[in-house]
Protein backbone atom coordinates (compact mmCIF):
# COMPACT_ATOMS: atom_id res chain seq x y z
CA UNK A 1 0.00 0.00 0.00
CA UNK A 2 1.35 3.82 -0.86
CA UNK A 3 0.46 6.83 -0.23
CA UNK A 4 1.61 9.16 -2.86
CA UNK A 5 4.39 6.73 -3.73
CA UNK A 6 5.26 6.64 0.23
CA UNK A 7 4.97 3.17 1.46
CA UNK A 8 1.56 3.75 4.58
CA UNK A 9 3.91 2.32 7.15
CA UNK A 10 6.13 5.72 6.84
CA UNK A 11 3.65 7.25 7.73
CA UNK A 12 1.80 4.61 10.01
CA UNK A 13 5.53 4.75 11.94
CA UNK A 14 5.57 8.41 12.06
CA UNK A 15 1.84 8.36 13.03
CA UNK A 16 2.92 5.73 15.94
CA UNK A 17 5.82 7.49 17.15
CA UNK A 18 3.45 11.19 17.56
CA UNK A 19 1.23 9.03 19.04
CA UNK A 20 3.74 7.99 21.47
CA UNK A 21 5.16 11.32 22.22
CA UNK A 22 2.01 12.99 22.31
CA UNK A 23 0.76 11.86 26.22
CA UNK A 24 3.79 13.56 27.94
CA UNK A 25 3.43 16.63 25.68
CA UNK A 26 0.02 16.95 26.39
CA UNK A 27 0.15 16.20 30.39
CA UNK A 28 4.16 17.93 30.66
CA UNK A 29 4.38 20.62 28.19
CA UNK A 30 0.92 22.05 27.81
CA UNK A 31 0.12 24.28 30.71
CA UNK A 32 -2.75 24.14 32.89
CA UNK A 33 -5.56 25.88 31.72
CA UNK A 34 -6.88 28.53 34.31
CA UNK A 35 -10.17 28.02 33.76
CA UNK A 36 -11.00 24.57 32.65
CA UNK A 37 -7.89 23.41 35.31
CA UNK A 38 -6.87 19.70 33.81
CA UNK A 39 -9.95 18.68 32.61
CA UNK A 40 -8.85 20.40 29.13
CA UNK A 41 -6.35 18.19 28.48
CA UNK A 42 -9.11 16.40 26.59
CA UNK A 43 -9.18 19.19 24.43
CA UNK A 44 -5.97 17.25 22.59
CA UNK A 45 -7.86 14.52 21.80
CA UNK A 46 -11.36 15.23 21.26
CA UNK A 47 -10.59 18.87 18.52
CA UNK A 48 -8.24 16.72 16.45
CA UNK A 49 -10.68 14.35 16.19
CA UNK A 50 -13.41 16.69 15.04
CA UNK A 51 -11.56 18.66 12.83
CA UNK A 52 -10.41 14.39 11.18
CA UNK A 53 -14.27 13.91 10.91
CA UNK A 54 -14.84 17.00 9.26
CA UNK A 55 -11.88 16.40 6.25
CA UNK A 56 -13.50 12.38 6.52
CA UNK A 57 -17.31 13.94 5.64
CA UNK A 58 -15.38 15.78 2.83
CA UNK A 59 -13.62 13.49 1.35
CA UNK A 60 -16.59 11.09 1.70
CA UNK A 61 -18.73 14.16 0.57
CA UNK A 62 -16.06 14.61 -2.72
CA UNK A 63 -15.60 11.39 -3.72
CA UNK A 64 -19.25 10.92 -3.96
CA UNK A 65 -19.61 13.86 -6.06
CA UNK A 66 -16.84 12.48 -8.55
CA UNK A 67 -18.72 8.86 -8.12
CA UNK A 68 -22.13 10.69 -9.38
CA UNK A 69 -20.76 12.26 -12.08
CA UNK A 70 -18.18 10.03 -13.47
CA UNK A 71 -19.28 6.88 -12.52
CA UNK A 72 -15.71 5.71 -12.19
CA UNK A 73 -15.82 3.26 -9.15
CA UNK A 74 -12.78 4.25 -7.58
CA UNK A 75 -14.18 7.14 -6.59
CA UNK A 76 -16.78 4.98 -4.75
CA UNK A 77 -13.90 2.80 -2.96
CA UNK A 78 -12.35 6.32 -1.63
CA UNK A 79 -15.86 7.61 -0.45
CA UNK A 80 -16.70 4.14 1.39
CA UNK A 81 -13.39 4.16 3.00
CA UNK A 82 -13.85 8.07 4.03
CA UNK A 83 -17.87 6.89 5.32
CA UNK A 84 -16.12 4.41 7.67
CA UNK A 85 -13.64 6.74 9.08
CA UNK A 86 -16.43 9.64 9.60
CA UNK A 87 -18.13 6.97 12.10
CA UNK A 88 -15.14 6.10 13.66
CA UNK A 89 -14.01 9.73 14.27
CA UNK A 90 -17.38 10.86 15.00
CA UNK A 91 -17.57 8.25 17.65
CA UNK A 92 -14.31 9.57 19.03
CA UNK A 93 -15.54 12.51 19.11
CA UNK A 94 -19.30 12.08 20.67
CA UNK A 95 -17.49 9.70 23.47
CA UNK A 96 -14.89 11.99 24.49
CA UNK A 97 -17.21 14.99 24.13
CA UNK A 98 -19.70 13.73 27.23
CA UNK A 99 -16.58 12.48 29.22
CA UNK A 100 -15.45 15.76 29.02
CA UNK A 101 -18.53 17.82 29.42
CA UNK A 102 -19.18 15.69 32.74
CA UNK A 103 -16.30 16.80 34.11
CA UNK A 104 -16.53 20.73 32.94
CA UNK A 105 -20.11 21.37 32.99
CA UNK A 106 -21.20 18.30 35.51
CA UNK A 107 -23.75 16.50 33.23
CA UNK A 108 -22.58 14.57 29.85
CA UNK A 109 -24.62 15.90 27.19
CA UNK A 110 -27.25 18.89 26.82
CA UNK A 111 -29.47 19.22 23.71
CA UNK A 112 -27.95 22.06 22.38
CA UNK A 113 -27.08 22.47 18.50
CA UNK A 114 -23.40 22.07 18.21
CA UNK A 115 -24.11 18.65 20.01
CA UNK A 116 -27.07 17.59 18.48
CA UNK A 117 -25.90 18.49 15.31
CA UNK A 118 -22.54 16.76 15.77
CA UNK A 119 -24.86 13.57 16.77
CA UNK A 120 -27.45 14.06 13.39
CA UNK A 121 -23.58 14.60 11.53
CA UNK A 122 -22.77 10.82 12.67
CA UNK A 123 -25.86 9.19 12.27
CA UNK A 124 -26.26 10.18 8.81
CA UNK A 125 -22.89 8.27 8.41
CA UNK A 126 -24.09 5.32 10.67
CA UNK A 127 -27.04 5.51 7.81
CA UNK A 128 -24.75 5.91 4.98
CA UNK A 129 -21.94 2.20 5.93
CA UNK A 130 -25.63 0.68 6.63
CA UNK A 131 -27.25 1.41 3.53
CA UNK A 132 -23.32 0.09 1.64
CA UNK A 133 -23.42 -2.76 3.59
CA UNK A 134 -27.47 -3.94 3.26
CA UNK A 135 -28.60 -1.79 0.44
CA UNK A 136 -27.60 -4.25 -2.34
CA UNK A 137 -27.18 -3.45 -6.14
CA UNK A 138 -27.23 0.35 -6.96
CA UNK A 139 -26.96 1.10 -2.85
CA UNK A 140 -23.87 3.13 -4.10
CA UNK A 141 -25.87 5.81 -5.68
CA UNK A 142 -28.37 6.28 -2.77
CA UNK A 143 -25.16 6.12 -0.59
CA UNK A 144 -23.88 8.93 -2.64
CA UNK A 145 -26.65 11.31 -2.31
CA UNK A 146 -26.13 10.34 1.60
CA UNK A 147 -22.99 11.10 1.73
CA UNK A 148 -23.78 14.68 -0.18
CA UNK A 149 -26.63 15.54 2.74
CA UNK A 150 -23.42 14.65 5.41
CA UNK A 151 -21.34 16.91 3.76
CA UNK A 152 -23.49 19.97 3.07
CA UNK A 153 -24.30 19.30 7.37
CA UNK A 154 -20.42 20.26 8.17
CA UNK A 155 -20.91 23.88 8.09
CA UNK A 156 -23.80 23.86 10.01
CA UNK A 157 -22.03 21.79 12.53
CA UNK A 158 -18.99 23.85 12.59
CA UNK A 159 -20.95 27.41 12.69
CA UNK A 160 -23.86 25.97 15.13
CA UNK A 161 -21.99 27.74 17.97
CA UNK A 162 -22.54 31.33 15.56
CA UNK A 163 -25.78 30.81 15.31
CA UNK A 164 -27.18 29.94 18.22
CA UNK A 165 -27.09 30.67 21.97
CA UNK A 166 -24.97 27.44 23.13
CA UNK A 167 -23.24 26.17 25.61
CA UNK A 168 -20.23 24.34 23.41
CA UNK A 169 -17.06 26.65 23.54
CA UNK A 170 -17.03 29.06 20.34
CA UNK A 171 -14.84 28.81 16.92
CA UNK A 172 -12.67 31.28 18.78
CA UNK A 173 -10.64 28.86 21.18
CA UNK A 174 -8.07 27.23 18.71
CA UNK A 175 -7.13 30.86 16.58
CA UNK A 176 -6.52 31.88 20.34
CA UNK A 177 -4.10 29.59 21.15
CA UNK A 178 -0.59 30.86 22.37
CA UNK A 179 2.53 29.42 23.51
CA UNK A 180 3.08 25.48 24.16
CA UNK A 181 -0.60 25.18 24.28
CA UNK A 182 -0.76 26.02 20.21
CA UNK A 183 2.59 23.71 19.86
CA UNK A 184 1.01 20.55 21.69
CA UNK A 185 -2.47 20.93 19.92
CA UNK A 186 -0.39 21.44 16.38
CA UNK A 187 1.42 18.40 17.09
CA UNK A 188 -1.95 16.26 18.37
CA UNK A 189 -3.83 17.42 15.40
CA UNK A 190 -0.58 16.08 12.81
CA UNK A 191 -0.56 12.50 14.65
CA UNK A 192 -4.62 12.66 14.08
CA UNK A 193 -4.15 13.74 10.58
CA UNK A 194 -0.89 11.02 9.89
CA UNK A 195 -3.41 8.42 11.77
CA UNK A 196 -6.02 9.47 9.04
CA UNK A 197 -4.16 8.84 5.96
CA UNK A 198 -2.65 5.49 7.36
CA UNK A 199 -6.63 4.47 8.18
CA UNK A 200 -7.80 5.55 4.80
CA UNK A 201 -5.13 3.88 3.18
CA UNK A 202 -5.76 0.53 5.05
CA UNK A 203 -9.36 0.60 4.39
CA UNK A 204 -9.73 1.78 1.03
CA UNK A 205 -6.87 -1.11 0.10
CA UNK A 206 -9.34 -3.39 1.61
CA UNK A 207 -12.68 -1.43 -0.42
CA UNK A 208 -10.37 -1.93 -3.64
CA UNK A 209 -9.70 -6.14 -2.84
CA UNK A 210 -13.28 -6.63 -2.29
CA UNK A 211 -14.47 -4.70 -5.15
CA UNK A 212 -11.59 -7.25 -7.43
CA UNK A 213 -13.05 -10.15 -5.34
CA UNK A 214 -16.09 -9.76 -7.14
CA UNK A 215 -14.90 -8.53 -10.35
CA UNK A 216 -13.32 -12.13 -10.59
CA UNK A 217 -15.47 -13.74 -9.29
CA UNK A 218 -18.15 -12.71 -12.07
CA UNK A 219 -15.17 -13.06 -14.92
CA UNK A 220 -14.94 -16.90 -13.74
CA UNK A 221 -19.09 -16.94 -13.74
CA UNK A 222 -19.04 -15.25 -17.31
CA UNK A 223 -15.80 -17.45 -18.84
CA UNK A 224 -18.11 -21.20 -17.84
CA UNK A 225 -14.93 -21.72 -14.73
CA UNK A 226 -17.70 -21.35 -12.24
CA UNK A 227 -21.56 -22.33 -11.76
CA UNK B 1 -23.18 -17.86 98.04
CA UNK B 2 -22.91 -18.89 94.81
CA UNK B 3 -20.07 -16.71 92.66
CA UNK B 4 -22.67 -14.80 90.22
CA UNK B 5 -24.60 -13.64 93.84
CA UNK B 6 -21.24 -12.09 94.60
CA UNK B 7 -20.23 -11.07 91.85
CA UNK B 8 -23.76 -8.98 91.33
CA UNK B 9 -23.06 -7.51 94.79
CA UNK B 10 -20.08 -6.16 94.05
CA UNK B 11 -21.22 -4.52 90.85
CA UNK B 12 -23.85 -3.00 92.78
CA UNK B 13 -21.50 -1.75 95.00
CA UNK B 14 -19.33 -0.27 92.50
CA UNK B 15 -22.00 1.64 91.17
CA UNK B 16 -23.11 2.99 94.46
CA UNK B 17 -19.31 3.99 95.34
CA UNK B 18 -19.21 5.44 91.55
CA UNK B 19 -22.38 7.69 91.95
CA UNK B 20 -21.37 9.26 95.36
CA UNK B 21 -18.16 10.13 93.88
CA UNK B 22 -20.07 11.81 91.02
CA UNK B 23 -22.02 13.06 93.09
CA UNK B 24 -19.35 15.09 95.67
CA UNK B 25 -17.61 16.32 92.08
CA UNK B 26 -17.66 20.00 91.83
CA UNK B 27 -20.62 20.97 88.93
CA UNK B 28 -18.47 21.41 85.61
CA UNK B 29 -17.97 25.22 85.26
CA UNK B 30 -20.34 26.57 82.87
CA UNK B 31 -18.88 27.34 79.05
CA UNK B 32 -17.43 30.97 78.87
CA UNK B 33 -19.70 33.13 76.74
CA UNK B 34 -18.35 33.06 73.39
CA UNK B 35 -15.34 35.42 72.67
CA UNK B 36 -17.73 38.28 70.40
CA UNK B 37 -16.39 38.83 66.74
CA UNK B 38 -13.89 41.51 66.46
CA UNK B 39 -15.01 42.11 63.42
CA UNK B 40 -18.20 42.39 64.17
CA UNK B 41 -18.78 45.97 64.39
CA UNK B 42 -16.43 46.56 61.41
CA UNK B 43 -17.50 48.09 58.32
CA UNK B 44 -16.08 46.29 55.55
CA UNK B 45 -18.29 48.01 52.50
CA UNK B 46 -14.88 48.83 51.29
CA UNK B 47 -14.17 44.82 50.65
CA UNK B 48 -17.05 44.46 49.32
CA UNK B 49 -17.62 43.06 45.27
CA UNK B 50 -18.83 46.45 43.01
CA UNK B 51 -18.85 44.60 39.64
CA UNK B 52 -18.69 47.81 37.75
CA UNK B 53 -15.76 49.16 39.68
CA UNK B 54 -13.67 46.04 40.86
CA UNK B 55 -13.88 42.54 40.64
CA UNK B 56 -12.98 39.78 43.40
CA UNK B 57 -9.56 39.56 43.18
CA UNK B 58 -8.82 43.40 43.85
CA UNK B 59 -11.30 43.72 46.73
CA UNK B 60 -9.57 39.99 48.48
CA UNK B 61 -6.15 42.16 47.88
CA UNK B 62 -6.86 45.22 49.50
CA UNK B 63 -8.48 43.42 52.45
CA UNK B 64 -5.85 41.46 52.92
CA UNK B 65 -2.92 44.17 52.48
CA UNK B 66 -5.21 46.20 55.04
CA UNK B 67 -5.22 43.40 57.41
CA UNK B 68 -1.56 42.73 57.33
CA UNK B 69 -0.68 46.54 57.88
CA UNK B 70 -3.12 46.43 60.90
CA UNK B 71 -1.82 42.86 62.06
CA UNK B 72 0.60 40.92 60.73
CA UNK B 73 0.05 37.69 62.37
CA UNK B 74 -3.49 37.74 61.81
CA UNK B 75 -2.74 38.10 57.89
CA UNK B 76 -0.11 35.22 58.10
CA UNK B 77 -2.86 33.05 59.41
CA UNK B 78 -5.69 33.98 57.34
CA UNK B 79 -3.64 33.27 54.66
CA UNK B 80 -2.28 29.96 55.74
CA UNK B 81 -5.82 28.76 56.34
CA UNK B 82 -6.74 30.14 52.74
CA UNK B 83 -3.95 28.42 51.30
CA UNK B 84 -4.71 25.35 53.23
CA UNK B 85 -8.52 25.08 51.77
CA UNK B 86 -7.78 26.45 48.82
CA UNK B 87 -5.10 23.35 48.20
CA UNK B 88 -7.39 20.69 49.51
CA UNK B 89 -9.97 21.68 46.97
CA UNK B 90 -7.70 21.79 44.24
CA UNK B 91 -5.86 18.58 45.11
CA UNK B 92 -9.77 16.83 45.25
CA UNK B 93 -10.64 18.52 42.09
CA UNK B 94 -7.65 17.97 40.66
CA UNK B 95 -7.73 13.81 41.38
CA UNK B 96 -11.09 13.68 40.09
CA UNK B 97 -10.97 14.82 36.65
CA UNK B 98 -7.58 13.71 36.00
CA UNK B 99 -10.12 10.68 35.95
CA UNK B 100 -12.60 11.85 33.18
CA UNK B 101 -9.10 12.94 31.29
CA UNK B 102 -7.70 8.66 31.33
CA UNK B 103 -11.15 7.56 30.21
CA UNK B 104 -11.39 10.06 27.18
CA UNK B 105 -8.01 8.72 26.87
CA UNK B 106 -8.54 4.86 26.91
CA UNK B 107 -12.28 5.28 25.27
CA UNK B 108 -9.93 7.06 22.12
CA UNK B 109 -8.07 3.79 21.92
CA UNK B 110 -10.61 1.11 22.61
CA UNK B 111 -12.47 3.12 19.34
CA UNK B 112 -9.05 2.86 17.28
CA UNK B 113 -8.52 -0.34 18.28
CA UNK B 114 -12.17 -1.93 17.44
CA UNK B 115 -11.74 0.05 13.87
CA UNK B 116 -8.25 -1.38 12.83
CA UNK B 117 -9.33 -4.71 14.41
CA UNK B 118 -12.22 -5.00 12.02
CA UNK B 119 -10.34 -3.72 9.24
CA UNK B 120 -7.59 -6.68 9.59
CA UNK B 121 -10.57 -9.17 10.13
CA UNK B 122 -12.30 -7.75 6.59
CA UNK B 123 -8.41 -8.15 5.49
CA UNK B 124 -8.53 -11.88 6.32
CA UNK B 125 -11.82 -12.25 5.16
CA UNK B 126 -11.20 -11.22 1.95
CA UNK B 127 -7.65 -13.33 1.70
CA UNK B 128 -10.03 -16.68 2.77
CA UNK B 129 -12.54 -15.41 -0.26
CA UNK B 130 -9.87 -15.48 -2.62
CA UNK B 131 -8.64 -18.85 -1.79
CA UNK B 132 -12.14 -20.37 -2.05
CA UNK B 133 -12.40 -18.98 -5.66
CA UNK B 134 -9.28 -19.71 -6.83
CA UNK B 135 -9.89 -23.27 -5.39
CA UNK B 136 -13.62 -23.08 -6.87
CA UNK B 137 -11.68 -21.93 -10.20
CA UNK B 138 -9.00 -24.69 -10.51
CA UNK B 139 -11.64 -27.61 -9.35
CA UNK B 140 -14.01 -26.46 -12.30
CA UNK B 141 -11.23 -26.70 -14.69
CA UNK B 142 -10.14 -29.99 -14.40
Amino acid sequence: MKLRGIPTFVFAAAAALLFFRLPFLVFEKAPLDYMLYINQKIFYYHVPAAMMMFLAVFVCGVASVLFLVKRDPKFDDVALAAGDLVVTFGLIVLVTGPIWAKAAWGVPWVWEARLTQSLLLWMIFVAYALVRRYGGAGSERLASGLALFGMVNVPMVYFAVNFWKTQHPTNKVVPNLRGAMLSVFGTATLSYFLLFLVLLSVRLAVGRGQRRLAAAHDLAVENGHLD
Amino acid sequence: MTTMRRLSIILVLLGVCAGVAAAQEPPAPAPAPAAANPLAGVSLDKYRLNADKNDALQVGRAFLDDLKKASPDAWASVTEAIRYDLQTGETERFARQKNYVLYAYAALWVILLVFVVGVFARQRHLAAELAELERRVSVERK
